[in-house]
């Protein structure tokens, strides 16, 4: 067999059997290898950090393979109950049409096919795939993530603010200063930032 | 109830985005975009300001994600393939050679796809009548079963399938990493130089 016939199978293969599932999961692997490597290259940031970010990068994508596998396989899954379902419905109607008729049913002919169940069942996972994707990950690392991680590694620890001084009384007899406010960096500085201003400033 | 439910799951449509690697992870990661900073925003451990932060943060690499998947899988690695495919392989496979681009197969994949009487209605349209070659338009009109070529499809699934992994799992958090900080700087929510949370895969 030439190559290229053995190219045009492995192909006909892939149109009739690749789904969502298959490719999200392979994404969420490479991710998973990638990204951490990334964040540990980063010359920028501090080690302690970078292990941090890294292993939070890398337990995300492990939580996610398994997720989405479940959610298509459960999902695709409902296919076949649905069929269930759609044979029981389809073959009571047809029977009750047919006491009046009296015609036979056949029941065969009434089921679902085989091809149409497969279609569902691609469907199916395609939304099982969206639902983790849209709620399921995003529930489970809001949850599991941080505890997992700070388990593993100790967080960075965040640069300590110097507590006040208090501040001396005001001697009378000395002449008074002029000095500059001191302003501390806030993250506040984006409340009240949506949106555009009067005149796009 | 249950045929409606079976009807709306075994649509055209949804086939049409369940079965194309490109769409689906379009889906996938416009609702990743919504679900994951949804997620962090209603978080109820961690402080507003954080919460904003990481929501934005984790909007932008999700949007990050969605540009380089329009700019780079779809005309790059979709087409890209099939001209390959139809380089390496329409001497020994000619069916590939009645089409001129992947869009063109794709559109007759789907008619194809169709059951007789809303395959005809589809083809009877004005804007279809230079569609496809007279040998493919008889073939969609006459046969109750027309050859859909998967092979083609695989290929092209291929080619997307390799052009997520590239551009989702290693370009995307490379040009992300270089544009997320610049971004959110302009956009008020960042300090210059200041450490924040990272964003969930």
């Amino acid at each position: 067999m030439a190559y290229q016939d053995k190219l045009v199978k492995t192909f006909d293969y892939i149109a009739k059997n690749l789904n969502a599932t298959h490719t999200v999961m392979a994404i969420a692997a490479v991710k998973g290898i990638c990204r951490p490597t990334f964040t540990m290259m980063d010359k920028t940031e501090k080690p302690e950090t970078k292990k941090y970010t890294a292993l939070r990068e890398g337990i995300t994508e492990a939580v996610a393979i398994p997720v989405y596998f479940i959610c298509g396989e459960l999902a695709g899954f409902g296919a076949k109950v649905m069929k269930k379902f759609q044979d029981a419905a389809a073959i009571k109607k047809a029977q009750k049409a047919a006491e009046k008729t009296g015609d036979v049913v056949d029941i065969e002919k009434l089921k679902q096919s085989p091809e149409m169940t497969r279609k569902i069942a691609k469907n199916l996972r395609f939304l099982g795939v969206c639902a983790a994707a849209l709620v399921v990950i995003p529930s489970i690392c809001s949850i599991a993530i941080k505890p997992i991680v700070d388990e593993i590694i100790k967080p960075p620890a965040s640069p300590k603010i110097p507590p006040k001084k208090p501040s001396a009384p005001l001697n009378m007899n000395t002449s008074l200063a002029v000095t500059k406010p001191i302003v501390r960096p806030s993250m506040n500085s984006f409340i009240g930032h949506y949106g555009m201003k009067a005149g796009g400033v | 109830m249950i045929t409606a439910l079976t009807r709306a799951l075994s649509s055209n449509a949804l086939t049409t985005i369940a079965t194309n690697t490109s769409s689906q992870m379009i889906c996938e990661t416009t609702l990743k975009a919504i679900g994951r900073p949804g997620a962090i925003l209603i978080d109820n451990k961690i402080s507003d300001d954080t919460k904003k932060y990481a929501a934005a943060k984790e909007f932008l690499y999700q949007a990050t994600c969605l540009v380089v998947f329009g700019l780079l899988i779809v005309p790059v690695f979709k087409h890209g393939t099939f001209k390959a495919a139809k380089k390496l392989l329409g001497k020994t496979h000619p069916e590939i050679n009645q089409f001129k681009s992947s869009t063109e197969y794709l559109d007759y994949y789907k008619i194809a796809s169709k059951k007789m009487q809303n395959r005809l209605a589809t083809l009877s349209k004005d804007h279809s009548e230079n569609k496809f070659t007279p040998e493919l338009r008889e073939q969609l009109k006459t046969q109750e079963n027309p050859d859909k070529y998967d092979w083609i499809k695989g290929a092209i699934e291929t080619g997307s399938f390799a052009g997520s992994i590239i551009g989702l799992a290693i370009l995307a958090p490379q040009l992300s990493h270089a544009t997320i900080h610049p971004t959110l700087r302009f956009l008020g929510f960042e300090k210059p130089k200041s450490k924040n949370l990272d964003t969930q895969a």
